[in-house]
């Protein structure tokens, strides 16, 4: 028998994805979102997820929340930094009750995925307490630890469906290698039931056994996708394509304001028309995605 | 002496109070304590820890820094040292000595607001951007200072609608005590007025030092709470021809500080 290749395309990973699902999305801030998948969800109008934007997320969690795919949203942070300080359909969503938020910072994040990925049921922290975080999110519990009393907040573990990457490479049979930061990739991995990444190369398992120790974590489903991380960065690759994310920001904003016409523009030339990745980099443009990967 | 913005100002002061060898980190969207550690590298300490972005960097005979539009930005890994481990790292931030905060509300005890504020119903009227990594900074990092853009009595509330980083809470002596919280808490905060520190016995702000031309009672009618003010107050002391220098020719050469 022959071992089994993983790679799969773009439409066979997002069947994996159902609604009411709950799934955690990688990268960190403005850095390294699948969102060749991500677009996908949007695209299909996927609803009632609980969508985890680790551990601070920005404008991908922004566009599934105005698609409305979005029930329920775990994340430290929603926004492009100086590109939106705030997701616009975030906060929106956030003011108009439209989507529950799970209130915590980073490193409760951090600690339900460690609680999850390790199989117990919670982690405690030290931060939270004193604040309205407890107040806001039912799901931490203050407690007193059995070795020296100290009061604690206690993160529970949650189960995940899928977890879904984006990473530098890998090979056929899922080993997956990042040239920069794999920030908390690796953790939301071990949390999830199974993983989809979508890498920039697939490469020969040659290249990955020349440095095992590089090898991040192996992914259940790959997708290749190059520049699948527009307009967000992937590290060592291209950095973040300002000029697209304020695009974003400014339709968005636009249109949580009642003026729909910039919003729905920018769906239909990048989320609703393009029929797969590459339609969408054509869309995008090759003199613009080369321009993202100059020092 | 040299003409200086207020934000020049602010950098400057924040530089004064570290000290050589500690590890403060540098963020993307938050100009103010960005110049300020960076200044402080340059200028007295050499064997500062600067965490800038996701790198650990060194920026001996580093001519410029680049203004960062975004924390992930990779770029800096040129002067890069190490990398901070996901999500590891984040938890070795107890191990922080200094870390800088803002928020959409702050409050007279020095608790700061990211979530939102509360309208009816228990919806917000306004949704902030999250907490980031602060609820536990704030909890454990060795001291912090809060340093605000603006200065206006919205921002300077006397209880903050939902408290995202805690200061010093409702007041109540030793309450960072109680908690078991091993950090110091906020040492000081700067805005554009002024620098407040915080009383030792109510755990309010009070004005510590007044920037050059500002009057007690410019402050008093921007607070929204009720701020002590000492009979005998500092002014706070402006930028050296040195600093501005340093801060003009290697630190902030796009002059986001003069805006």
């Amino acid at each position: 028998m022959e071992r089994k290749s993983v790679i799969v395309d773009e439409a066979a990973a997002l069947d994996k994805i159902q609604d009411g699902m709950t799934i955690a999305l990688g990268g960190f801030i403005t850095a390294q979102h699948a969102m060749g998948i991500i677009r996908g969800l949007a695209g299909r109008r996927i609803k009632g997820l609980t969508v985890i934007g680790s551990l601070s997320a920005s404008l991908e969690v922004d566009l599934l929340v105005g698609c409305g795919c979005v029930r329920r949203l775990i994340s430290a942070y929603v926004g492009a930094e100086a590109a939106a300080p705030i997701g616009p359909f975030f906060k929106k969503a956030a003011e108009s009750g439209q989507i529950d938020i799970w209130e915590c910072d980073e490193i409760i994040i951090a600690a339900m995925l460690h609680a999850t990925a390790a199989g117990v049921p919670f982690f405690p922290v030290r931060g939270g307490l004193g604040t309205a975080l407890p107040e806001l999110n039912k799901d931490l519990k203050e407690f007193r630890d059995p070795i020296h009393n100290e009061p604690l907040l206690a993160v529970p573990a949650m189960p995940i469906h899928v977890a879904i990457t984006h990473a530098n490479c890998a090979d056929r049979y899922g080993n997956v290698q990042y040239t920069g930061n794999a920030f908390a990739d690796g953790l939301i991995h071990r949390a999830a039931d199974t993983t989809i990444t979508t890498v920039e190369r697939i490469v020969s398992p040659e290249e990955i056994r020349r440095d095992p120790f590089k090898t991040a974590y192996n992914a259940q489903t790959i997708v290749r996708m190059p520049y699948g991380s527009h307009p967000y960065s992937c590290h060592g690759l291209y950095v973040e394509d300002h000029d697209h994310l304020t695009q974003y920001a400014t339709a968005a904003y636009m249109s949580t304001k009642g003026d729909h016409s910039a919003w729905d523009e920018y769906l239909k030339r990048f989320i609703d028309t393009p029929e797969d990745h590459l339609a969408y980099l054509e869309q995008v443009g090759v003199r613009t995605l080369f321009s993202l990967n100059e020092f | 002496m040299t003409d200086y913005s207020v934000k020049e100002l602010m950098a400057c002061w924040l530089a004064r109070d570290l000290v050589d060898g500690e590890f403060a980190a540098v963020g993307a969207n938050f100009p103010i304590p960005r110049a300020a550690v960076l200044l402080a590298h340059f200028t007295h300490g050499p064997n500062m820890t600067v965490g800038m972005g996701a790198f650990k960097v060194c920026l001996d005979n580093v001519d410029q820094v680049m203004t960062l539009k975004y924390f992930t930005d990779f770029r800096p890994m040129r002067w890069a040292e190490s990398a901070s481990y996901f999500p590891l790292d984040l938890f070795g931030f107890h191990k922080m000595d200094v870390f800088y905060v803002s928020g959409i509300q702050i409050d007279a005890y020095g608790n700061t607001n990211l979530i939102g504020i509360a309208g009816e119903g228990g919806q917000y009227k306004f949704r902030g951007p999250g907490s980031i990594g602060t609820t536990t900074l704030a909890a454990v990092a060795r001291r912090y200072y809060i340093v605000a853009e603006h200065h206006t009595p919205r921002l300077f509330v006397e209880k903050c609608s939902k408290i995202s980083a805690l200061g010093f809470g409702d007041g109540t002596p030793g309450l960072r005590k109680k908690l078991c919280l091993p950090g110091g808490g906020p040492k000081y905060c700067i805005t554009p007025l002024c620098v407040f520190d915080f009383h030792p016995e109510t755990s309010r702000m009070r004005v510590h030092s007044l920037h050059p031309g500002v009057s007690p009672e410019q402050v008093v009618a921007d607070t929204g709470f009720e701020v002590e003010i000492p009979a005998k107050v500092m002014e706070t002391k402006p930028p050296t021809d040195v600093e501005l220098s340093v801060l003009r020719n290697r630190v902030d050469p796009e002059g986001a500080l003069r805006t």
